[in-house]
Protein backbone atom coordinates (compact mmCIF):
# COMPACT_ATOMS: atom_id res chain seq x y z
CA UNK A 1 0.00 0.00 0.00
CA UNK A 2 1.41 3.34 -1.01
CA UNK A 3 2.12 6.01 1.56
CA UNK A 4 -0.66 8.24 0.20
CA UNK A 5 -3.24 5.49 0.41
CA UNK A 6 -2.06 4.55 3.89
CA UNK A 7 -2.37 8.17 4.97
CA UNK A 8 -5.78 8.37 3.33
CA UNK A 9 -7.24 5.47 5.24
CA UNK A 10 -5.69 6.63 8.47
CA UNK A 11 -7.29 10.04 7.97
CA UNK A 12 -10.63 8.41 7.10
CA UNK A 13 -10.48 6.35 10.26
CA UNK A 14 -9.66 9.37 12.39
CA UNK A 15 -12.45 11.42 10.77
CA UNK A 16 -15.02 8.65 11.15
CA UNK A 17 -14.06 7.96 14.76
CA UNK A 18 -14.03 11.68 15.44
CA UNK A 19 -17.52 12.16 13.99
CA UNK A 20 -18.90 9.24 15.95
CA UNK A 21 -17.10 10.54 19.02
CA UNK A 22 -18.71 13.95 18.73
CA UNK A 23 -22.12 12.35 18.27
CA UNK A 24 -21.72 9.95 21.18
CA UNK A 25 -20.36 12.67 23.43
CA UNK A 26 -23.35 14.85 22.62
CA UNK A 27 -25.70 12.02 23.36
CA UNK A 28 -23.94 11.28 26.62
CA UNK A 29 -24.29 14.91 27.66
CA UNK A 30 -27.97 14.84 26.79
CA UNK A 31 -28.51 11.63 28.70
CA UNK A 32 -26.72 13.00 31.73
CA UNK A 33 -28.93 16.06 31.61
CA UNK A 34 -32.04 13.89 31.49
CA UNK A 35 -31.61 10.74 33.51
CA UNK A 36 -35.03 9.48 32.49
CA UNK A 37 -34.23 9.60 28.77
CA UNK A 38 -33.53 6.45 26.85
CA UNK A 39 -30.99 6.02 24.12
CA UNK A 40 -31.59 7.69 20.78
CA UNK A 41 -31.42 4.51 18.76
CA UNK A 42 -34.12 2.81 20.77
CA UNK A 43 -36.33 5.83 20.11
CA UNK A 44 -35.69 5.71 16.39
CA UNK A 45 -37.56 2.47 15.97
CA UNK A 46 -40.68 3.63 17.73
CA UNK A 47 -42.44 6.40 15.91
CA UNK A 48 -42.57 4.53 12.68
CA UNK A 49 -44.46 6.81 10.30
CA UNK A 50 -42.07 9.64 10.91
CA UNK A 51 -38.90 7.67 10.36
CA UNK A 52 -40.41 5.93 7.35
CA UNK A 53 -40.37 2.59 9.12
CA UNK A 54 -37.89 -0.25 8.84
CA UNK A 55 -35.10 1.60 10.57
CA UNK A 56 -34.15 3.62 7.50
CA UNK A 57 -33.26 6.63 9.61
CA UNK A 58 -30.83 4.74 11.82
CA UNK A 59 -29.18 3.28 8.74
CA UNK A 60 -28.94 6.68 7.14
CA UNK A 61 -27.20 8.04 10.21
CA UNK A 62 -24.53 5.36 10.00
CA UNK A 63 -24.12 5.87 6.25
CA UNK A 64 -23.94 9.66 6.70
CA UNK A 65 -21.18 9.35 9.30
CA UNK A 66 -19.20 6.89 7.18
CA UNK A 67 -19.56 8.83 3.93
CA UNK A 68 -18.64 12.06 5.71
CA UNK A 69 -15.55 10.51 7.26
CA UNK A 70 -14.29 8.80 4.13
CA UNK A 71 -15.28 11.71 1.88
CA UNK A 72 -13.52 14.24 4.05
CA UNK A 73 -10.38 12.13 4.00
CA UNK A 74 -10.50 11.82 0.22
CA UNK A 75 -11.08 15.55 -0.19
CA UNK A 76 -8.26 16.33 2.23
CA UNK A 77 -5.96 14.01 0.34
CA UNK A 78 -6.85 15.70 -2.95
CA UNK A 79 -6.51 19.26 -1.62
CA UNK A 80 -3.24 18.70 0.23
CA UNK A 81 -1.84 16.94 -2.82
CA UNK A 82 -2.62 19.75 -5.22
CA UNK A 83 0.55 21.08 -6.80
CA UNK A 84 -0.34 24.77 -6.87
CA UNK A 85 -1.22 27.10 -4.07
CA UNK A 86 -4.99 26.95 -4.22
CA UNK A 87 -5.74 29.47 -6.91
CA UNK A 88 -5.53 28.43 -10.53
CA UNK A 89 -2.87 30.07 -12.68
CA UNK A 90 -4.18 33.11 -14.49
CA UNK A 91 -6.94 33.74 -11.97
CA UNK A 92 -7.72 37.36 -11.15
CA UNK A 93 -6.31 38.54 -7.88
CA UNK B 1 -13.99 28.21 -18.43
CA UNK B 2 -15.34 25.67 -20.87
CA UNK B 3 -18.71 24.06 -20.41
CA UNK B 4 -17.12 20.64 -20.05
CA UNK B 5 -14.97 21.80 -17.14
CA UNK B 6 -17.84 23.60 -15.46
CA UNK B 7 -20.13 20.59 -15.48
CA UNK B 8 -17.50 17.91 -14.96
CA UNK B 9 -17.88 16.11 -11.68
CA UNK B 10 -14.34 16.23 -10.31
CA UNK B 11 -13.62 13.57 -7.66
CA UNK B 12 -13.58 16.00 -4.71
CA UNK B 13 -16.85 17.58 -5.83
CA UNK B 14 -18.42 14.15 -6.24
CA UNK B 15 -17.49 13.39 -2.63
CA UNK B 16 -18.89 16.71 -1.48
CA UNK B 17 -22.21 16.08 -3.19
CA UNK B 18 -22.32 12.55 -1.76
CA UNK B 19 -21.65 13.83 1.77
CA UNK B 20 -24.29 16.57 1.47
CA UNK B 21 -26.82 14.16 -0.03
CA UNK B 22 -26.57 11.53 2.71
CA UNK B 23 -26.42 14.22 5.39
CA UNK B 24 -29.58 15.77 4.02
CA UNK B 25 -31.31 12.41 3.77
CA UNK B 26 -30.54 11.82 7.44
CA UNK B 27 -32.10 15.17 8.35
CA UNK B 28 -35.02 14.40 6.05
CA UNK B 29 -35.76 11.14 7.80
CA UNK B 30 -35.16 12.32 11.35
CA UNK B 31 -36.89 15.70 11.46
CA UNK B 32 -40.40 14.99 12.76
CA UNK B 33 -43.55 16.15 11.06
CA UNK B 34 -44.36 19.89 11.14
CA UNK B 35 -41.30 20.76 13.24
CA UNK B 36 -39.70 23.12 10.72
CA UNK B 37 -40.95 26.70 10.32
CA UNK B 38 -44.25 27.01 8.44
CA UNK B 39 -44.25 23.45 7.13
CA UNK B 40 -48.01 22.99 7.74
CA UNK B 41 -48.82 26.19 5.81
CA UNK B 42 -46.68 25.22 2.80
CA UNK B 43 -48.07 21.71 2.78
CA UNK B 44 -51.60 23.18 2.95
CA UNK B 45 -50.84 25.18 -0.24
CA UNK B 46 -49.68 22.04 -2.07
CA UNK B 47 -52.57 19.96 -0.82
CA UNK B 48 -55.23 22.53 -1.65
CA UNK B 49 -53.87 23.09 -5.15
CA UNK B 50 -53.45 19.39 -5.83
CA UNK B 51 -56.85 18.39 -4.50
CA UNK B 52 -58.97 21.29 -5.78
CA UNK B 53 -57.12 22.18 -8.97
CA UNK B 54 -57.12 25.86 -7.95
CA UNK B 55 -54.38 28.00 -6.50
CA UNK B 56 -55.18 29.25 -3.00
CA UNK B 57 -56.24 32.88 -3.00
CA UNK B 58 -54.60 35.46 -0.77
CA UNK B 59 -56.86 37.71 1.28
CA UNK B 60 -56.33 41.08 2.93
CA UNK B 61 -56.75 39.58 6.35
CA UNK B 62 -53.68 37.86 7.63
CA UNK B 63 -54.67 34.20 7.36
CA UNK B 64 -53.97 31.83 10.17
CA UNK B 65 -52.49 28.47 9.35
CA UNK B 66 -55.49 26.60 8.07
CA UNK B 67 -54.35 23.12 7.22
CA UNK B 68 -56.78 20.64 5.80
CA UNK B 69 -58.98 18.65 8.11
CA UNK B 70 -56.71 15.67 7.55
CA UNK B 71 -53.61 17.67 8.51
CA UNK B 72 -55.38 19.02 11.60
CA UNK B 73 -56.26 15.46 12.62
CA UNK B 74 -52.65 14.46 12.05
CA UNK B 75 -51.47 17.08 14.50
CA UNK B 76 -53.92 15.77 17.06
CA UNK B 77 -53.26 12.08 16.51
CA UNK B 78 -49.50 12.35 16.58
CA UNK B 79 -49.45 14.98 19.35
CA UNK B 80 -46.62 16.69 17.46
CA UNK B 81 -48.39 20.01 17.72
CA UNK B 82 -47.93 19.85 21.47
CA UNK B 83 -44.18 20.14 20.97
CA UNK B 84 -44.10 23.17 18.68
CA UNK B 85 -43.72 26.39 20.64
CA UNK B 86 -43.39 24.41 23.88
CA UNK B 87 -39.76 23.59 24.60
CA UNK B 88 -40.74 21.96 27.89
CA UNK B 89 -42.86 19.31 26.13
CA UNK B 90 -41.05 16.20 24.95
CA UNK B 91 -41.63 14.31 21.75
CA UNK B 92 -44.37 11.70 22.23
CA UNK B 93 -43.45 8.08 21.64
CA UNK B 94 -45.09 4.78 22.31
CA UNK B 95 -43.65 1.52 23.50
CA UNK B 96 -45.49 -0.58 20.92
CA UNK B 97 -44.98 -1.43 17.29
CA UNK B 98 -47.09 1.46 16.01
CA UNK B 99 -46.50 5.10 16.68
CA UNK B 100 -49.16 7.29 18.27
CA UNK B 101 -52.12 7.63 15.96
CA UNK B 102 -50.66 5.43 13.24
CA UNK B 103 -53.83 3.40 12.81
CA UNK B 104 -55.95 6.56 12.64
CA UNK B 105 -53.57 8.05 10.11
CA UNK B 106 -53.80 4.96 7.94
CA UNK B 107 -57.59 4.88 8.03
CA UNK B 108 -58.18 8.64 8.15
CA UNK B 109 -60.75 10.34 5.93
CA UNK B 110 -59.35 11.25 2.53
CA UNK B 111 -62.27 13.68 2.10
CA UNK B 112 -60.66 15.74 4.83
CA UNK B 113 -57.87 16.68 2.42
CA UNK B 114 -59.83 19.59 0.99
CA UNK B 115 -60.71 22.61 3.05
CA UNK B 116 -60.38 26.29 2.28
CA UNK B 117 -56.65 26.40 1.55
CA UNK B 118 -56.32 29.78 3.19
CA UNK B 119 -52.91 29.14 4.65
CA UNK B 120 -50.42 31.83 5.52
CA UNK B 121 -48.47 30.70 2.43
CA UNK B 122 -51.37 31.59 0.12
CA UNK B 123 -49.71 34.85 -0.95
CA UNK B 124 -46.73 33.10 -2.51
CA UNK B 125 -46.27 32.48 -6.24
CA UNK B 126 -46.70 28.90 -7.40
CA UNK B 127 -43.37 27.71 -8.80
CA UNK B 128 -42.16 25.66 -5.82
CA UNK B 129 -45.60 24.24 -5.23
CA UNK B 130 -45.79 23.11 -8.84
CA UNK B 131 -42.64 21.05 -8.19
CA UNK B 132 -44.04 19.79 -4.89
CA UNK B 133 -47.22 18.57 -6.53
CA UNK B 134 -45.27 15.87 -8.39
CA UNK B 135 -44.32 13.84 -5.27
CA UNK B 136 -47.69 14.70 -3.72
CA UNK B 137 -49.50 12.96 -6.56
CA UNK B 138 -46.97 10.14 -6.74
CA UNK B 139 -47.74 9.30 -3.09
CA UNK B 140 -51.47 10.08 -3.29
CA UNK B 141 -52.25 6.54 -2.21
CA UNK B 142 -50.24 6.85 0.99
CA UNK B 143 -50.94 8.61 4.25
CA UNK B 144 -50.41 12.31 4.73
CA UNK B 145 -47.08 11.50 6.42
CA UNK B 146 -45.91 9.67 3.31
CA UNK B 147 -46.84 12.70 1.21
CA UNK B 148 -45.08 15.21 3.46
CA UNK B 149 -41.90 13.17 3.47
CA UNK B 150 -42.10 12.68 -0.30
CA UNK B 151 -42.35 16.45 -0.85
CA UNK B 152 -39.45 16.99 1.52
CA UNK B 153 -37.29 15.09 -0.97
CA UNK B 154 -37.60 18.08 -3.32
CA UNK B 155 -35.84 20.14 -0.66
CA UNK B 156 -33.12 17.52 -0.31
CA UNK B 157 -32.40 17.78 -4.03
CA UNK B 158 -32.40 21.58 -3.84
CA UNK B 159 -29.75 21.54 -1.09
CA UNK B 160 -27.55 19.41 -3.33
CA UNK B 161 -28.15 21.86 -6.21
CA UNK B 162 -27.20 24.73 -3.89
CA UNK B 163 -23.97 22.95 -2.98
CA UNK B 164 -23.13 22.28 -6.61
CA UNK B 165 -23.81 25.93 -7.53
CA UNK B 166 -21.51 27.07 -4.71
CA UNK B 167 -18.77 24.86 -6.13
CA UNK B 168 -19.34 26.24 -9.63
CA UNK B 169 -19.12 29.75 -8.21
CA UNK B 170 -15.81 29.01 -6.49
CA UNK B 171 -14.37 27.42 -9.64
CA UNK B 172 -15.49 30.45 -11.63
CA UNK B 173 -13.73 32.70 -9.14
CA UNK B 174 -10.47 30.87 -9.63
CA UNK B 175 -10.18 28.31 -6.83
CA UNK B 176 -8.72 24.93 -7.67
CA UNK B 177 -11.03 21.91 -7.73
CA UNK B 178 -9.90 20.87 -4.24
CA UNK B 179 -10.41 24.26 -2.62
CA UNK B 180 -13.72 24.73 -4.43
CA UNK B 181 -14.83 21.40 -2.98
CA UNK B 182 -13.88 22.52 0.52
CA UNK B 183 -15.83 25.73 -0.02
CA UNK B 184 -18.88 23.84 -1.32
CA UNK B 185 -18.77 21.54 1.71
CA UNK B 186 -18.60 24.57 4.00
CA UNK B 187 -21.73 25.90 2.26
CA UNK B 188 -23.65 22.64 2.04
CA UNK B 189 -23.10 21.59 5.66
CA UNK B 190 -24.42 24.83 7.14
CA UNK B 191 -26.65 23.62 9.98
CA UNK B 192 -29.55 25.95 9.34
CA UNK B 193 -29.52 24.93 5.67
CA UNK B 194 -29.59 21.31 6.84
CA UNK B 195 -32.63 21.96 9.00
CA UNK B 196 -34.54 23.93 6.39
CA UNK B 197 -33.48 21.44 3.71
CA UNK B 198 -35.60 18.84 5.44
CA UNK B 199 -38.76 20.94 5.14
CA UNK B 200 -41.72 21.42 2.88
CA UNK B 201 -40.91 25.08 2.31
CA UNK B 202 -40.41 27.27 -0.75
CA UNK B 203 -37.36 28.83 0.90
CA UNK B 204 -35.27 26.03 -0.55
CA UNK B 205 -36.02 26.91 -4.16
CA UNK B 206 -35.18 30.56 -3.48
CA UNK B 207 -31.92 29.50 -1.82
CA UNK B 208 -30.95 27.28 -4.75
CA UNK B 209 -31.87 29.91 -7.34
CA UNK B 210 -30.02 32.68 -5.49
CA UNK B 211 -26.91 30.49 -5.28
CA UNK B 212 -27.11 29.73 -8.99
CA UNK B 213 -27.59 33.47 -9.63
CA UNK B 214 -24.51 34.20 -7.47
CA UNK B 215 -22.52 31.82 -9.65
CA UNK B 216 -23.81 33.57 -12.78
CA UNK B 217 -22.85 36.94 -11.27
CA UNK B 218 -19.35 35.56 -10.68
CA UNK B 219 -19.26 34.33 -14.27
CA UNK B 220 -20.25 37.74 -15.60
CA UNK B 221 -17.59 39.30 -13.40
CA UNK B 222 -14.92 36.97 -14.74
CA UNK B 223 -15.94 36.56 -18.36
CA UNK B 224 -17.58 39.90 -19.03
CA UNK B 225 -21.08 41.21 -19.62
CA UNK B 226 -22.84 39.63 -22.58
CA UNK B 227 -26.48 39.51 -23.57
CA UNK B 228 -26.53 35.73 -23.27
CA UNK B 229 -25.07 35.69 -19.77
CA UNK B 230 -27.37 38.45 -18.56
CA UNK B 231 -30.36 36.67 -20.10
CA UNK B 232 -29.45 33.51 -18.16
CA UNK B 233 -29.11 35.50 -14.96
CA UNK B 234 -32.42 37.28 -15.56
CA UNK B 235 -34.18 33.97 -16.16
CA UNK B 236 -32.90 32.51 -12.88
CA UNK B 237 -33.87 35.62 -10.92
CA UNK B 238 -37.30 35.66 -12.59
CA UNK B 239 -37.86 32.06 -11.54
CA UNK B 240 -37.00 33.15 -7.99
CA UNK B 241 -39.51 36.01 -8.21
CA UNK B 242 -42.10 33.39 -9.18
CA UNK B 243 -41.16 31.43 -6.05
CA UNK B 244 -41.15 33.77 -3.07
CA UNK B 245 -41.23 37.44 -2.25
CA UNK B 246 -37.85 37.10 -0.49
CA UNK B 247 -36.28 36.97 -3.94
CA UNK B 248 -37.12 40.64 -4.53
CA UNK B 249 -34.22 42.09 -2.47
CA UNK B 250 -31.82 39.90 -4.44
CA UNK B 251 -33.46 40.94 -7.72
CA UNK B 252 -33.05 44.60 -6.77
CA UNK B 253 -29.37 44.22 -5.91
CA UNK B 254 -28.35 42.50 -9.14
CA UNK B 255 -28.56 45.61 -11.42
CA UNK B 256 -26.23 47.45 -9.04
CA UNK B 257 -23.58 44.74 -9.48
CA UNK B 258 -24.16 44.57 -13.23
CA UNK B 259 -23.60 48.32 -13.37
CA UNK B 260 -20.47 47.89 -11.27
CA UNK B 261 -19.16 45.26 -13.67
CA UNK B 262 -19.94 47.39 -16.69
CA UNK B 263 -18.15 50.35 -15.13
CA UNK B 264 -15.06 48.13 -14.85
CA UNK B 265 -15.33 46.36 -18.17
CA UNK B 266 -16.75 49.21 -20.32
CA UNK B 267 -18.67 47.04 -22.78
CA UNK B 268 -20.16 50.12 -24.46
CA UNK B 269 -23.28 52.17 -23.83
CA UNK B 270 -25.47 50.21 -26.24
CA UNK B 271 -24.56 46.80 -24.87
CA UNK B 272 -24.89 48.06 -21.29
CA UNK B 273 -28.34 49.44 -21.98
CA UNK B 274 -29.42 46.21 -23.65
CA UNK B 275 -28.11 44.14 -20.74
CA UNK B 276 -29.83 46.22 -18.07
CA UNK B 277 -32.99 46.52 -20.11
CA UNK B 278 -33.09 42.78 -20.72
CA UNK B 279 -32.62 42.02 -17.04
CA UNK B 280 -35.19 44.57 -15.91
CA UNK B 281 -37.69 43.48 -18.55
CA UNK B 282 -37.55 39.77 -17.76
CA UNK B 283 -37.67 40.21 -13.98
CA UNK B 284 -40.37 42.89 -14.12
CA UNK B 285 -42.43 40.73 -16.48
CA UNK B 286 -42.31 37.88 -13.97
CA UNK B 287 -43.28 40.08 -11.03
CA UNK B 288 -45.93 42.14 -12.79
CA UNK B 289 -47.30 39.11 -14.62
CA UNK B 290 -47.85 37.23 -11.39
CA UNK B 291 -49.49 40.19 -9.71
CA UNK B 292 -51.68 40.90 -12.76
CA UNK B 293 -52.80 37.28 -12.61
CA UNK B 294 -53.55 37.69 -8.91
CA UNK B 295 -55.59 40.84 -9.58
CA UNK B 296 -57.49 39.13 -12.38
CA UNK B 297 -58.55 36.30 -10.08
CA UNK B 298 -59.50 38.66 -7.27
CA UNK B 299 -56.63 37.82 -4.90
CA UNK B 300 -55.16 40.47 -2.62
CA UNK B 301 -52.08 42.31 -3.87
CA UNK B 302 -49.05 43.65 -1.96
CA UNK B 303 -48.55 45.29 0.41
CA UNK B 304 -50.01 42.56 2.55
CA UNK B 305 -50.03 42.52 6.32
CA UNK B 306 -47.23 40.50 7.90
CA UNK B 307 -47.24 38.49 11.09
CA UNK B 308 -46.85 41.06 13.86
CA UNK B 309 -44.15 40.04 16.26
CA UNK B 310 -42.43 41.59 19.17
CA UNK B 311 -38.69 41.04 18.87
CA UNK B 312 -39.46 37.54 17.77
CA UNK B 313 -36.48 37.17 15.45
CA UNK B 314 -34.33 36.41 18.43
CA UNK B 315 -36.51 34.05 20.42
CA UNK B 316 -38.01 32.20 17.55
CA UNK B 317 -35.49 29.40 17.83
CA UNK B 318 -36.63 28.67 21.35
CA UNK B 319 -40.26 28.89 20.40
CA UNK B 320 -39.79 26.38 17.67
CA UNK B 321 -38.53 23.93 20.20
CA UNK B 322 -34.83 24.06 19.49
CA UNK B 323 -32.47 23.90 22.38
CA UNK B 324 -31.26 27.30 23.23
CA UNK B 325 -31.01 29.98 20.60
CA UNK B 326 -28.79 27.87 18.46
CA UNK B 327 -28.84 26.85 14.88
CA UNK B 328 -31.78 28.68 13.44
CA UNK B 329 -30.13 32.04 13.91
CA UNK B 330 -26.42 31.51 13.79
CA UNK B 331 -25.94 33.55 10.66
CA UNK B 332 -27.42 36.47 12.53
CA UNK B 333 -24.22 36.63 14.50
CA UNK B 334 -22.54 38.56 11.74
CA UNK B 335 -25.16 41.25 11.85
CA UNK B 336 -26.08 41.34 15.50
CA UNK B 337 -22.52 41.25 16.77
CA UNK B 338 -22.92 44.57 18.52
CA UNK B 339 -25.31 43.26 21.08
CA UNK B 340 -25.58 39.53 20.62
CA UNK B 341 -22.17 38.09 19.93
CA UNK B 342 -20.43 37.97 23.28
CA UNK B 343 -23.57 36.73 24.92
CA UNK B 344 -24.03 33.88 22.49
CA UNK B 345 -20.38 32.84 22.53
CA UNK B 346 -20.81 31.87 26.15
CA UNK B 347 -24.43 30.77 25.89
CA UNK B 348 -23.88 28.28 23.12
CA UNK B 349 -20.43 27.05 22.07
CA UNK B 350 -21.45 25.97 18.57
CA UNK B 351 -23.17 29.26 17.84
CA UNK B 352 -20.21 31.04 19.33
CA UNK B 353 -17.57 29.15 17.35
CA UNK B 354 -19.30 29.74 14.03
CA UNK B 355 -19.99 33.34 14.97
CA UNK B 356 -16.32 33.82 15.77
CA UNK B 357 -15.41 32.19 12.47
CA UNK B 358 -17.70 34.60 10.63
CA UNK B 359 -16.08 37.54 12.40
CA UNK B 360 -12.54 36.29 11.68
CA UNK B 361 -13.40 35.62 8.04
CA UNK B 362 -15.08 38.99 7.56
CA UNK B 363 -12.05 40.76 9.02
CA UNK B 364 -9.75 38.65 6.82
CA UNK B 365 -11.78 39.54 3.75
CA UNK B 366 -11.48 43.23 4.56
CA UNK B 367 -7.76 43.14 5.30
CA UNK B 368 -7.04 40.72 2.45
CA UNK B 369 -8.89 42.92 0.00
CA UNK B 370 -6.78 45.90 0.93
CA UNK B 371 -3.57 43.87 0.72
CA UNK B 372 -4.66 42.10 -2.47
CA UNK B 373 -4.30 38.63 -0.93
CA UNK B 374 -7.90 37.44 -1.34
CA UNK B 375 -8.79 35.62 -4.56
CA UNK B 376 -10.95 37.50 -7.04
CA UNK B 377 -11.04 40.86 -5.28
CA UNK B 378 -13.97 42.31 -7.26
CA UNK B 379 -16.27 39.53 -6.13
CA UNK B 380 -15.58 40.40 -2.49
CA UNK B 381 -17.33 43.70 -3.13
CA UNK B 382 -20.25 41.80 -4.65
CA UNK B 383 -20.34 39.27 -1.82
CA UNK B 384 -20.29 41.94 0.89
CA UNK B 385 -22.94 43.86 -1.00
CA UNK B 386 -25.15 40.81 -1.36
CA UNK B 387 -24.83 39.86 2.31
CA UNK B 388 -25.38 43.28 3.83
CA UNK B 389 -27.62 44.66 1.10
CA UNK B 390 -29.95 41.68 1.13
CA UNK B 391 -30.41 41.85 4.87
CA UNK B 392 -30.96 45.62 4.81
CA UNK B 393 -33.50 45.44 1.99
CA UNK B 394 -35.24 42.54 3.67
CA UNK B 395 -35.74 44.56 6.82
CA UNK B 396 -36.74 47.64 4.85
CA UNK B 397 -39.09 45.75 2.54
CA UNK B 398 -40.61 43.68 5.30
CA UNK B 399 -41.09 46.74 7.44
CA UNK B 400 -42.45 49.10 4.82
CA UNK B 401 -44.25 46.88 2.35
CA UNK B 402 -45.55 44.04 4.40
CA UNK B 403 -46.01 45.20 7.95
CA UNK B 404 -47.47 48.70 7.70
CA UNK B 405 -45.02 49.78 10.36
CA UNK B 406 -45.54 46.88 12.73
CA UNK B 407 -42.63 44.80 13.87
CA UNK B 408 -42.08 41.86 11.59
CA UNK B 409 -40.70 38.44 12.21
CA UNK B 410 -37.16 38.31 10.87
CA UNK B 411 -35.46 34.99 11.15
CA UNK B 412 -31.90 34.00 10.44
CA UNK B 413 -33.05 31.53 7.83
CA UNK B 414 -34.03 34.44 5.63
CA UNK B 415 -30.31 35.00 5.01
CA UNK B 416 -29.77 31.57 3.50
CA UNK B 417 -30.35 32.83 -0.07
CA UNK B 418 -27.12 34.82 0.24
CA UNK B 419 -25.32 32.23 2.38
CA UNK B 420 -23.00 31.29 -0.51
CA UNK B 421 -21.89 34.95 -0.79
CA UNK B 422 -21.45 35.24 2.99
CA UNK B 423 -19.57 31.94 3.03
CA UNK B 424 -17.27 33.21 0.27
CA UNK B 425 -16.34 36.19 2.44
CA UNK B 426 -15.80 33.98 5.48
CA UNK B 427 -13.97 31.14 3.72
CA UNK B 428 -11.58 33.17 1.61
CA UNK B 429 -11.23 35.73 4.40
CA UNK B 430 -9.99 33.01 6.76
CA UNK B 431 -7.57 31.78 4.08
CA UNK B 432 -6.13 35.24 3.63
CA UNK B 433 -4.87 35.33 7.23
CA UNK B 434 -2.32 32.55 6.59
CA UNK B 435 0.65 32.22 4.21
CA UNK B 436 -0.14 30.74 0.82
CA UNK B 437 1.59 27.50 1.68
CA UNK B 438 -0.91 26.90 4.51
CA UNK B 439 -4.11 27.84 2.72
CA UNK B 440 -4.96 24.35 1.55
CA UNK B 441 -4.64 23.05 5.09
CA UNK B 442 -6.89 25.84 6.41
CA UNK B 443 -9.44 25.04 3.68
CA UNK B 444 -9.55 21.42 4.82
CA UNK B 445 -9.96 22.55 8.44
CA UNK B 446 -12.84 24.85 7.46
CA UNK B 447 -14.56 22.05 5.55
CA UNK B 448 -14.11 19.73 8.53
CA UNK B 449 -15.48 22.38 10.88
CA UNK B 450 -18.51 22.69 8.61
CA UNK B 451 -19.14 18.96 9.03
CA UNK B 452 -18.71 19.17 12.79
CA UNK B 453 -21.11 22.14 13.03
CA UNK B 454 -23.65 20.07 11.19
CA UNK B 455 -23.17 17.12 13.54
CA UNK B 456 -23.47 19.37 16.56
CA UNK B 457 -26.65 20.88 15.13
CA UNK B 458 -28.02 17.40 14.65
CA UNK B 459 -27.40 16.62 18.30
CA UNK B 460 -28.91 19.86 19.54
CA UNK B 461 -31.93 20.04 17.27
CA UNK B 462 -32.80 16.42 16.63
CA UNK B 463 -31.93 15.51 20.19
CA UNK B 464 -34.76 17.81 21.16
CA UNK B 465 -37.17 15.32 19.65
CA UNK B 466 -35.58 11.95 20.15
CA UNK B 467 -33.69 12.02 23.43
Amino acid sequence: MSDVRHLLWKAALVAAVGSVGVWVTGLAVELLRRPDAVHLVSRLGQWKPVILKHGIAAGLLVVAVLVTGVGLARIASQVLGEPDRGVRPGSPS
Amino acid sequence: MSASRRFRLDPPLAWVLAIVLVKQLAWWALMPLWQIPDEPAHFAYVQYWAESGHLPRATRERPQNEPSEEAAHTEKWTAFHDVTFHPDVRQPFTDGEDGPGEAELRDGPRLGRLKDGNSSAATYPPLYYALARVPYHLFAGGTIVDQVFAIRLVSVVLVVVTTWAASAMALELGLTAGLAACFALFVGMQPMLSMMGAAVNNDLLVIALCTVASWLLARIGRQGVSVRRVAGLALVVALGVLTKVQMLPFAVLVPAFLTLQMARQRPGVRRSAIALGLYGGVVAAAYLGWNAFQAWRGAALPPLPATPCDFNWYFNAVLWGFQGRTMAHMVNTMFWAAFGWLDTVFADPVYGVLGTLVAVGAAGSWVGYRRGTVPSRPFHVVAWGLGLGYWALLILGGYQLYSHGEKVMLQGRYLLPVWAAIAWVVFTGCLSWVPESRRRLVAVVLATLGCLFNTAAGILILGRFYV
